[in-house]
């Protein structure tokens, strides 16, 4: 019964992609700009005769409700186009590009989850010590300041100072990294490559703290204030009642139901992460599907723009559909 | 609801009041209008609209992104803007013709005199290049009378190398070859580059710089051109214009392709002919077919020896050349064109070895390299191991890694951190003119705004013209990092 379930609300997503595909296909076609006379740059002389022979390959000159049309039954197909300034299927491009983005977000999740519940239970624990003092003052720091800042400020200090990390990239050029799956982790790991794993480790640490940072500065922001409530609860007080220690307690008892708020924020935010990017990946060399989407934006790349968007879509469908079954998993009571 | 009736009403009041108003300010008339610039342009925008409001203008500075803003002017809705064009051909050929003609594909002013349209196809078809820079100078002074634009300056091309780096200077077609350079610690040079992917591997599919930076190390072409814009036989071992409108170049003997394939001349005649033809690449057409003029036909005519044949004469053709490099026919036969675009193989100083467009390419020398254009030394493979080219399109994140070494040469410096480079002992500024010429472009084709408080409609005029003002330099450049010229065209031409 759940398996079905699941099965529908993840075919429930095609509809979504295919709607918001249409909405860019339109916005696309607002933005003012040619993608031909972009492509053709300024050196030398363009003909009249060359710009109508790249508008036919590239299919510009259809009626727009034709192309439409063409492009949605396509999409529905599964093929993507191909793209105007690059000339490769947008598919091959997306798979090419989204385990950077995917392996960037998932380490910027990770360091984010690993500092912030922490810091939000003990908050919470500790409320108003210093402790708590410091570390909401530091939330409200990693909320507020621009990532692009933060960015520089980190590649200027722990880079080019200190020299600890490289400044931008995946992986240094020197450790002859073979990709198998373009996740840079996992290639070193099944290549044996440890000399890799280390490099992809060190070019990691930079572009995911700083990515990392503002989802830890709302989850522990989150966190503690749902611990707070959770603290209250008659529950915690039985379970005190019963001779617990105060760790069992706060570790098992309260901070499983606390973390159905944080649950939800962190389904949003690794959306966000995968979706909002592009300012991490250009200040880090990153070569991710938000460098990608920045750039066909730039030159009208149109399907490779609606490809994405429809990429992101999905993902934010399945990233809200992961957080339905992490509730369940908190509370059985709760169903999909 | 209620509050609405009595907004409409006060809506509907300083209407009334603002028309009343107008004729009494029409009397003072204001030379009134938007400036519209690019982000990075901003500052050198804003001192424009001092100096214009020092005058008494109002001038307000509008930000656009670049795509944008260029179809708002060719729409005809703009006034005055910040431009600049980029010419590779070192000729007026790819500079003047597409800014003035009548209609031009660059002509955002809308300027229109058929006697500079006329004097414009002499200058680029004319065999007589006596004739051809009369034709040229008569368009200068035509152009100085009529002030169609505010004409501005080359800025320079700034780069940044590490001190390891020997024997490289910053070409200004923006290439950065990187044959003949030698660094004094380690034997792989990494270079930043200006942009987040390049466009493809295939020499017949692009149409930026950027890209033809990278391939122009692993591809080499019949010629090539010095740092300046001199042109240079390369794989071309000699050439013979025998008509004004017939060239014949020998290719070189004894070149070998990355793959072991020899280069003939049935590799030069395919290398053209599948960018003269519709669809010949996959499908595909190139967008490269232009940047050869009146290019006719290619045909080997003997065992080394290409003649190329044009349907008029076209004196930029030499410098046209340069932008094309010769690709392997049987290889590209055999793999396809897609294959190809993957796993390029070229002629050139460096092979490559793996990487994507959009992240790092990695190359490495390749030991049997004929040597390259004899008039760049050193001749022979290259001293360089390897090169890698890395995308790193944030400029302060290039900085940085050139001031924590890990990078030896990076694209585009921006000017407000070059100073921090020349600060820098481990690091130096390379910079060279550049061929981009930037100015305030004018729409002849509309009138300008004359009141400061609606449109008048009634006596119309341009925003005044002329020459920069001597001396004058955008506030936030230092001394030295542009040069000011009076017009579009170089001195050279």
């Amino acid at each position: 019964m759940r398996t079905l379930v699941l099965a529908r609300r993840i075919l429930n997503t095609i509809p979504i992609m295919l709607g918001v595909a249409v909405i860019v296909f339109i916005v696309m076609r607002l933005l003012p700009g040619d993608p031909v006379d972009i492509m053709l740059g300024q050196t030398g002389a363009v003909s009249q005769q060359e710009v109508d022979r790249l508008r036919r390959d590239l299919n510009l000159d259809r009626p727009l409700t034709e192309q439409m049309v063409r492009f949605v039954a396509d999409a529905a197909r599964g093929d993507f186009g191909t793209s105007f300034a690059r000339r490769r299927p947008v598919f091959i491009m997306l798979v090419e590009a989204l385990p950077a983005t995917v392996e960037l977000a998932l380490a910027a999740t990770v360091v984010a989850l690993l500092i912030a519940l922490p810091i939000g239970v003990l908050s919470a624990v500790y409320q108003r010590s210093w402790l708590d003092r410091l570390a909401m003052g530091g939330a409200f720091l990693g909320i507020s300041m621009p990532t692009f800042w933060l960015g520089i400020m980190a590649i200027i200090f722990f880079s080019v100072r200190l020299g600890w990390f490289p400044t931008s990239g995946r992986v240094g050029h020197e450790v002859l990294l073979v990709p198998v799956t373009g996740f840079f982790l996992v290639d070193s790991v099944l290549t044996r490559n440890w000399a890799a794993l280390g490099d992809v480790l060190r070019h990691l640490a930079l572009p995911s703290i700083v990515l990392g940072a503002s989802m830890m500065a709302i989850v522990a922001r989150v966190t503690r204030s749902s611990m707070v409530e959770v603290m209250r609860e008659q529950y915690v007080t039985t379970a005190r009642s019963k001779g617990l220690t105060g760790r069992v307690v706060v570790w098992r008892h309260a901070l499983r139901n606390a973390l159905i708020p944080t649950v939800t924020v962190v389904g949003l935010q690794i959306g966000v992460l995968l979706g909002g990017n592009m300012i991490v990946e250009t200040v880090f060399g990153w070569p991710g599907m938000g460098r990608m989407v920045v750039d066909a934006i730039f030159s009208r790349d149109y399907p490779v723009v609606q490809g994405a968007v429809m990429l992101y879509a999905f993902t934010f469908v399945l990233a809200n559909l992961a957080v339905d079954l992490c509730y369940i998993y908190l509370d059985p009571r709760m169903s999909l | 609801m209620k509050g609405y009736p009595r907004l409409l009403t006060a809506m509907a009041l300083l209407a009334v009041v603002a028309g009343l108003l107008a004729p009494a300010g029409a009397q003072d008339r204001v030379l009134a209008f938007a400036l519209d610039s690019e982000a990075f342009r901003r500052p050198e925008a804003e001192a424009i609209a001092d100096n214009f409001r020092a005058l008494g203008a109002q001038v307000e500075v509008r930000v656009w992104e670049r795509t944008s803003m260029i179809a708002r002017i060719q729409a005809g809705e703009r006034l005055a803007y910040l431009t600049d064009w980029g010419s590779a051909f070192f000729e007026p050929f790819d500079l003047a013709e597409p800014k003035f003609t009548t209609g031009g594909r660059g002509n955002y002013s809308f300027y229109s005199n058929k006697e500079v349209d006329g004097l414009l196809v002499t200058g680029s078809t004319g065999a007589d290049n006596a004739a051809r820079r009369d034709a040229y100078f008569k368009v200068q002074d035509l152009l100085f009378r009529d002030a169609p634009w505010i004409f501005g300056y080359f800025r320079q091309d700034t780069h940044g190398a590490s001190a390891f780096v020997e024997n490289w200077e910053a070409s200004m077609d923006s290439r950065i070859n990187l044959h003949d350079v030698r660094l004094s610690r380690g034997g792989v040079a990494v270079v930043g580059m200006n942009t987040n992917a390049i466009v493809s591997f295939d020499p017949a599919m692009f149409r930026d710089r950027k890209t033809e930076t990278v391939l122009r190390n692993i591809f080499d072409g019949l010629v090539t051109r010095t740092t300046k814009d001199r042109v240079v036989m390369e794989l071309a071992s000699a050439m013979r214009q025998v008509s004004p409108t017939t060239y014949e170049f020998t290719v070189r003997s004894g070149v070998v392709f990355h793959n072991g394939d020899p280069l003939t001349a049935e590799d030069v005649v395919f290398t053209f002919e599948r960018i003269m033809k519709d669809g010949a690449i996959g499908g595909a057409s190139s967008p490269r077919r232009a940047l050869l003029g009146p290019l006719a036909s290619v045909e080997r005519v003997g065992d080394n020896v290409v003649r190329f044949t044009l349907t008029s004469p076209f004196p930029a053709f030499m410098q046209a050349l340069v932008h094309f490099q010769i690709v392997p026919k049987r290889y590209i036969q055999t793999v396809g064109d897609r294959a190809f675009a993957e796993r390029p193989v070229g002629a050139g100083p460096f092979k490559y070895l793996a990487g994507r467009v959009d992240s790092q390419i990695v190359l490495e020398r390749y030991e049997q390299y004929y040597g390259g254009a004899p008039e760049l030394p050193p001749v022979g493979p290259a001293p360089l191991r390897g090169v890698v080219f890395r995308m790193m399109p944030e400029p302060a994140t290039r900085v940085a890694a050139l001031k924590a070494g890990e990078v030896h040469i990076i694209e585009d410096l921006p000017v407000d951190l070059i100073v921090e480079i020349e600060k820098d002992p481990r690091t130096e500024v390379k910079a060279t003119q550049g061929t981009r010429a930037s100015g305030i472009e004018l729409n002849n084709a509309r009138p300008a705004r004359r009141s400061t408080t609606r449109s008048t409609g009634t006596r119309s005029s341009r925003p005044s013209t002329g020459a920069t003002p001597r001396g004058w330099r955008p506030r936030s450049y230092p001394a030295g990092s542009v040069t000011i010229r009076a017009s579009g065209l170089t001195p050279t031409i």
